[in-house]
């Protein structure tokens, strides 16, 4: 026999659904505003991807280019996220304290100024501040605090040293001590820096938009300019691409986080 | 067969970066295919000495390390060929069993067919053949240091190095694992150090005993040197307990008080009928411990002395007796600690 619930339960669920609701809702009105013939009409004026088509034939370039600039950054705050992050954790001192904490300083700044410092220090090397490698440049600085922070939180929990000798005494050199035993162990910190990453630069708009050029304008900034300059159907359009873009990427990650921890089970 | 080796410290010191001195000048030997066991309270520098051999730690400028005639001073560990197991074990968590065992032989890239067929072997040596597919976090405290013994000793070190292997157990699990380790250490003849706080765990490993004290070798000698002919006072009381008596022996007969020590162990110190023997003292404390009960005897004097009573013994407190005094035990004069000690 089940027991009757008491009220506080369905207090709470009321609470809870009414929560999720109130954020998804506009997401919901938003992607189908994207699909349907006419806003104003509703779901009455019929379903269609034109709106996707039109969006697609004239943004398609930002799509790819926000794609390619969230990928490269991923792989550079992997590249130079853990290792640091490894340093910071190995090497506790005042001066890796200073440097943790100056690494966060590009999230706390504004974006907008950020932006503008990096136009001043580079904006004469023209090759560089009309390429796309300039966005870049300015999505590492933002997002790297992240995938470090995610990192160190992980590595910290772990007895490092210990798990490092033990692989230096059974002859690992410090690449083959790197790859197999301080990566493996920092698997969740990374997936979940990877995800973080992922979605911040991809939907970075703040230093994009002080960053870009109209031949290296994202999604973020194409989404923009859907919305001040065209019509409300264009814009959700756009935003359903944004979310079909980073829904795959996301579940991925996580996908092959899962896989790479392995046996990777907390003591 | 492992091809074991000496091993050598010439002068080994070691002063941290914070100014801490951990380790005074330091010679050792350990002799090919012996279990040298590093004994001493903790913070005495063992654990040091042990890193050091291990290249974990560089001793200070001046002190040499030799595996049989190579100077592996200034050698990565990694380059060492030893085999370590760690006092908390380190094992890989994101490994099997298995993979754990089969790390050193990956890194020394060994082919598979050679690596699956050690792997086993290793795991049947340390009976843990059922549990080879098994995460580490799903294992025990003794399973755990079994995997570690085995991960060490499977690509057959020519040093193997323990680093208190038996500390994290519970006392019952100590005594079944340290007597399968016994039985190992004395099948494969392999050089080794073994660092433990635990006197028992000490005198049944080591082939020979190395008593420390801050920083600085005591005694190195075998288990019964020590115990029946311990060169400081430290050694007399660190190594079994040690009475010391404020007394002196004249025509047999004992004179207590005065400013020479006579040193007995508590079995040497028998309790007898009041009127047998002199000095008398009364019972303050019994301790029932199995085989042996032990009690705290106060003389006339005021001193006090422990006695290990053998087989069923039922004095009880209060009680007085006649304290019949056996052989003492001769202890060195206080060892200068400027001296470098070797075997």
């Amino acid at each position: 026999m089940t027991q009757s619930r008491p009220l506080r339960f369905y207090a709470q669920l009321a609470l809870t659904l009414a929560t999720a609701g109130f954020m998804v809702v506009p997401v919901i009105m938003s992607l189908l505003a994207g699909v349907t013939e006419n806003y104003f009409a509703g779901l009455r004026g019929g379903l269609t991807l034109r709106w996707v088509a039109t969006v697609w034939n004239m943004y398609d370039a930002t799509v790819w280019l926000s794609l390619r600039i969230a990928l490269t950054c991923l792989a550079a705050t992997l590249l130079l996220g853990v290792p640091l992050a490894y340093v910071l954790c190995r090497h506790s001192g005042r001066t890796t304290r200073l440097l943790e904490e100056l690494l966060v300083l590009p999230v706390a700044v504004p974006g907008l100024a950020t932006a503008l410092g990096l136009i001043i220090a580079y904006g004469g090397l023209p090759a560089f501040r009309t390429s796309w490698w300039f966005i870049l440049t300015g999505h590492v600085l933002f997002t790297l605090p992240f995938m470090v922070r995610a990192c160190l939180a992980v590595l910290a929990t772990t007895d490092l040293q210990a798990l490092e000798e033990a692989a230096a005494s059974l002859g690992a050199g410090f690449m083959h001590r790197f790859v197999t035993v301080i990566i493996p162990n920092a698997v969740p910190g990374i997936v979940a820096g990877a995800l973080t990453v992922l979605t911040l630069s991809i939907g970075e708009f703040n230093l994009t938009w002080m960053l870009h050029t109209p031949l290296t304008k994202t999604l973020p900034v194409g989404l923009a300019d859907s919305y001040a300059s065209m019509r409300l159907e264009i814009a959700s359009a756009y935003t359903l691409i944004f979310l079909v873009l980073l829904f795959p990427l996301l579940v991925g990650i996580q996908i092959a986080g899962r896989r790479l921890a392995g046996g990777n089970k907390p003591q | 067969m492992t091809a074991t080796t000496s091993i050598r410290l010439d002068a080994c010191a070691k002063t941290f970066a914070n100014g801490i001195r951990a380790l005074w000048p330091i010679d050792l030997h350990v002799r090919p295919g012996e279990t040298l066991a590093l004994l001493g309270p903790s913070g005495c520098g063992k654990t040091t000495l042990l890193r050091i051999i291990a290249g974990l730690e560089q001793p200070d400028s001046g002190g040499r390390v030799f595996f049989g005639d190579s100077d592996v001073t200034l050698e990565a560990t990694e380059r060492r060929g030893i085999g370590m197991v760690f006092q908390n074990y380190a094992l890989f968590p994101n490994l099997s069993v298995a993979e754990n065992i089969a790390y050193g032989l990956r890194v020394r890239r060994e082919d598979a067919a050679r690596r699956s067929h050690r792997v086993a072997e290793m795991l049947a040596m340390v009976h843990m053949t059922e549990f080879a597919d098994r995460p580490v976090s799903r294992l025990s405290g003794g399973q755990k240091q079994r995997v570690a013994l085995a991960r060490a000793l499977a690509p057959a070190p020519k040093v193997l190095l323990l680093d208190e292997p038996l500390t994290a157990l519970d006392a019952k699990l100590r005594e079944t694992l340290r007597s399968e380790m016994a039985d190992l250490l004395a099948r494969l003849q392999i050089t080794t150090v073994l660092v433990t706080h635990d006197q028992a765990e000490a005198m049944s490993l080591g082939t020979r005993v190395a008593v420390m004290s801050r920083g600085r070798l005591e005694q190195v000698g075998p288990p019964q040197e020590l115990y029946d002919a311990p060169r400081s006072a430290f050694v007399a009381e660190f190594v079994g307990s040690m009475n010391r008596l404020r007394a002196r022996l004249i025509d047999g007969r004992v004179e207590l008080g005065g400013d020479t020590a006579l040193h007995y162990r508590p079995h040497d110190v028998h309790l007898v009928n009041e009127s047998d023997a002199m000095p008398t003292g009364r019972v303050v404390a019994r301790f029932f411990l199995g085989g042996v009960t032990r009690y705290v005897v106060e003389l006339v004097d005021g001193q006090r002395l422990i006695v290990d009573a053998f087989g069923r013994s039922s004095a009880s407190i209060g009680e007085s007796f006649g304290v019949k005094l056996g052989r003492a035990t001769e202890v060195g004069n206080a060892v200068t600690h400027d001296a470098h000690l070797s075997d």
